[in-house]
């Protein structure tokens, strides 16, 4: 007998198709896991077990009747607890939002279930998606299915825990500054950052509302791609999002990457990445390589200054948005948040602004670059999963903080809104996941993800699962 | 602009008190000019980027009302 839980999408629609299982099963193997082991995970926060069955059964009773709705029909799913879920609770991971149960859905959660999705519920996060790591929530940390004394990296964290032990085929992330892709790494998933703009925010609780970007957290490329199809599109509610036409992504997925050039910026992504990631990253390049994709070593100008960037912007607009609960609720956030939050109070509006030219400034330069190649390919994060409760990571004998390390190599993407996609290469000495880094020109998701599909198509460390 | 000097938990808790309406107690203030003290050296790193004719990202986009606005 198949274990459903260890399916992905791809797997279990074409299942659901052919009315080998129905829905129902579906979600009843997928709550049964929840049942077994998410107390040791902490990655489901809320669950709809009622409302998920009965959400089946319809899906159920349409596929009988002869109509399916397409590849995500009666596919479970888990949202990160940021998302707005009508008459479901959603806190942000946060005790300010302890109550709160949204009206209305936000726009990702609204399409993914008119593409015939059953949420089985909410799923952890870094409170307010304000940090790397998923250790501060009101809920408290959530803990790494391949090593549950490490973490799953953030914010999405819940998401990504969920995905990797087999609690949820897949599940949506929200990423600021690497908040989809650090999970993805930390886990050992396929984790994809659209282009800003291309996926609607409206309804998500805002980190900051000029990089925050919605996608999902996966099992392969191809349902990653699968995902982006049911969710990208203009949406009004949401000023950011482009009007712009929705490609075939799953049908741009050949594997084919003959010619394709790809983009290596070792100084900065590599240069400080543990020796143990590049080597698994540069593995997978030769891998590439292999395939007809042509590597090319680039450099990126002011590529140094993200990390100050990203931050003046993340604490400027964090603390506008939580302005009015700081005046007098301070003492409901975790004290790490709280202090990012009233640091903002500090912030000089030049240093914002400032930011905001480095992005204009950083984005052209990366233009300039991508004019001579397709894709840039980077570990996807400088180190494996860390400790929970280690605030520092040993990179080639040098300490570094891993709030800044985590982050290094995902931000400079949400700082130029391209698009980028993170993938499982290999196990690292100490048995965790490591990972490569696609990004693209905005706009490309297809590109990026068929390079991820072609390397997933040539080895199979996407499938490989946590012993949890 | 001349050299910044390190911040002190008087400057974070005035700023705090003064301008941003968040007051802070005296522990915390001196909690939060040491964590403020390297995100101010790192902007020293923004401020001296070849910004000069560089515009901001984020573009202003005027909203459209309807008739019935």
């Amino acid at each position: 007998m198949t274990d459903l839980t260890q399916l992905d999408v791809v797997e279990l629609g074409a299942l659901i198709a052919a009315k080998h299982v129905s829905p129902v099963e579906v979600a009843d193997a997928f709550l049964a896991r929840i049942d077994q082991v998410n107390a040791g995970l902490n990655a489901f926060v809320t669950l709809t077990p009622e409302a998920a069955r009965a959400t089946a059964r319809a899906a159920e009773a349409e596929i009988q009747s002869g109509t399916c709705r397409g590849p995500l029909h009666g596919i479970p799913l888990g949202h990160k607890d940021l998302y707005a879920t009508a008459g479901v609770r959603t806190t942000g991971g946060s005790r300010v939002l302890a109550d709160n149960v949204p009206t209305e859905d936000s726009t990702v959660a609204a399409r993914l279930a008119a593409a015939g999705t059953v949420m089985l519920g909410k799923l952890n996060t870094h409170e307010f998606a304000y940090g790397p790591t998923n250790e501060n929530s009101m809920f408290g940390p959530t803990r790494n299915p391949w090593n549950t004394d490490r973490i799953t990296g953030g914010s999405s964290g819940g998401s990504g825990a969920a995905v990797a032990a087999g609690l949820a085929p897949i599940a949506s992330g929200s990423d600021t500054g690497g908040s989809i892709r650090m999970p993805a790494a930390c886990c050992g998933l396929t984790g994809l950052k659209p282009t800003y703009g291309r996926v609607s925010r409206a309804g998500i609780l805002p980190l900051c509302w000029s990089m925050d970007h919605a996608g999902p957290l996966a099992r392969s490329a191809m349902d990653a791609a699968i995902f982006l199809g049911a969710v990208a599109g203009h949406d009004p509610r949401d000023a950011a999002c482009a009007d712009r036409p929705v490609p075939d992504y799953p049908a741009a997925l050949t594997g084919d990457i003959r010619g394709l050039r790809i983009g290596i910026p070792r100084r900065y992504f590599f240069d400080q990445a543990q020796g143990q990631v590049v080597t698994l990253v540069d593995a997978a390049l030769a891998e590439l390589a292999a395939m007809g994709a042509v590597l090319v070593e680039v450099d990126i100008p002011h590529i140094e200054a993200s990390a100050a960037a990203a931050m003046a912007i993340y604490i400027s607009e964090a603390t506008a948005y939580h302005d009015d609960t700081l005046d007098d609720r301070a003492d409901l956030y975790t004290e790490q948040v709280r202090t990012f939050l009233e640091i903002g109070d500090q912030m000089l509006a030049k240093d914002y602004l400032h930011a905001q030219r480095y992005r204009t400034l950083l984005g052209t330069e990366v233009a300039r670059i991508m004019a001579d190649v397709d894709v840039l390919a980077t570990p996807g994060i400088a180190h494996t999963a860390t400790p929970l409760g280690q605030e520092m990571v040993d990179i080639n004998g040098t300490e570094d903080a891993v709030f800044g390390a985590i982050l290094r190599n995902t931000e400079p993407f949400d700082l130029t809104g391209q698009p980028a996609v993170v993938i499982p290469c290999g196990l690292a000495e100490d048995g965790m996941p490591a990972s490569i880094q696609f990004a693209g020109r905005p706009f490309d998701e297809a590109t990026i993800l068929n390079v991820a599909h072609a390397y997933q198509q040539a080895t199979d460390w996407h499938r490989r699962r946590p012993n949890y | 602009m001349g050299e910044r000097k390190p911040i002190t938990a008087e400057t974070v808790a005035a700023v705090a008190r003064e301008n941003a309406g968040h007051p802070l107690e005296p522990e915390r203030a001196a909690a939060y000019a040491e964590a403020l003290e390297p995100i101010l050296g790192m902007m020293e790193q923004l401020r001296a980027l070849p910004l000069k004719d560089v515009e901001p990202a984020p573009v202003f986009t005027p909203v459209e009302g309807t008739s019935n606005d």
